[in-house]
């Protein structure tokens, strides 16, 4: 109730006339599910040792892609790619593998968009 | 005594490193976009080496609070978030209210140059199962 009081106070009720559209349960659905998906490679990470050695092979193969399209083949290229590999690969991997299915699964690929769509079409009336 | 948790969080999950991690990440990453749009202008030349350590002075150090942001911004809608809130402003507003009845708000797309946009609308304005026929019961 405090956090309703607070949110009255900021919005008025604007904030809820648009809940009466059921917007902010659908927020909710749409952050759980993002979060869901998200989570799903880190835990096939860890539980099979084999995805996980996968999904880094794949994540240096996209570093060293990326950034040899920046600068192109030599020796600055492999520089930059080793100081990416430490902090991406090896010391923040779950993070990365995240990010990774996140941006390129649901952004570029546009699954997202499918996932918003579904939950609305799963929460209309009639 | 709450507000007091906050930094021992920060010390076990260790946010602080991870976050400054994700930073030089990033800074490596504006560097790399700085020096590619350099070159690919102005070859590789003694001007664009100059034009390099200036502009990537003045991105990373002095005003990176700026740069940072915006390029991550940028990054995001060339990998479409726009088309995102198209979908959630857009193309369904109101469906929860009764968007898809005959009776409900209209769903209208009000911005959009986006292809499929309005493939989407009238794909959600029909009824459910409306479109395809079941087969028989056996």
């Amino acid at each position: 109730m405090y956090i309703v009081r607070i949110v009255k106070k900021m919005f008025g009720n604007r904030f809820f006339e648009i809940n009466q559209q059921g917007m902010l349960q659908i927020f909710i659905l749409i952050v759980i599910a993002l979060v869901v998906v998200v989570t799903i490679p880190v835990l096939v990470m860890k539980v099979f040792p084999a995805a996980d050695l996968i999904m880094r092979i794949i994540l240096i193969f996209l570093i060293f892609t990326t950034v040899r399209g920046y600068l192109g083949s030599g020796i600055p290229t492999i520089l930059v790619t080793g100081v990416l590999i430490y902090f991406l690969v090896i010391k923040w991997a779950y993070f990365t593998a995240a990010m990774y299915i996140a941006v390129y699964f649901l952004l570029a690929l546009q699954v997202f968009s499918i996932v918003i769509f579904g939950i609305g079409m799963g929460m209309r009336k009639g | 005594m709450s507000i007091a948790l906050i930094p021992t969080m920060f010390a076990l999950l260790s946010i602080g490193e991870f976050f400054s991690d994700m930073v030089f990440v990033l800074k490596i990453f504006v560097l790399l976009t700085i020096i590619s749009w350099i070159v690919m202008h102005l070859g590789k030349g003694p001007l664009s080496i100059v034009l390099i350590i200036g502009i990537s002075w003045f991105v990373l150090f002095d005003a990176f609070w700026l740069f940072g942001g915006t390029y991550v911004l940028m990054m995001l809608l060339t990998l479409g978030v726009a088309g995102i809130f198209i979908d959630l402003f857009f193309v369904f507003p109101g469906f929860a209210a009764g968007g898809g009845k005959p009776g409900g708000l209209p769903a209208e797309a009000k911005m959009s140059s986006q292809g499929g946009v309005n493939q989407r609308m009238n794909l959600f304005r029909q009824k459910p199962g409306g479109t395809r026929k079941l087969p028989p019961p056996m």
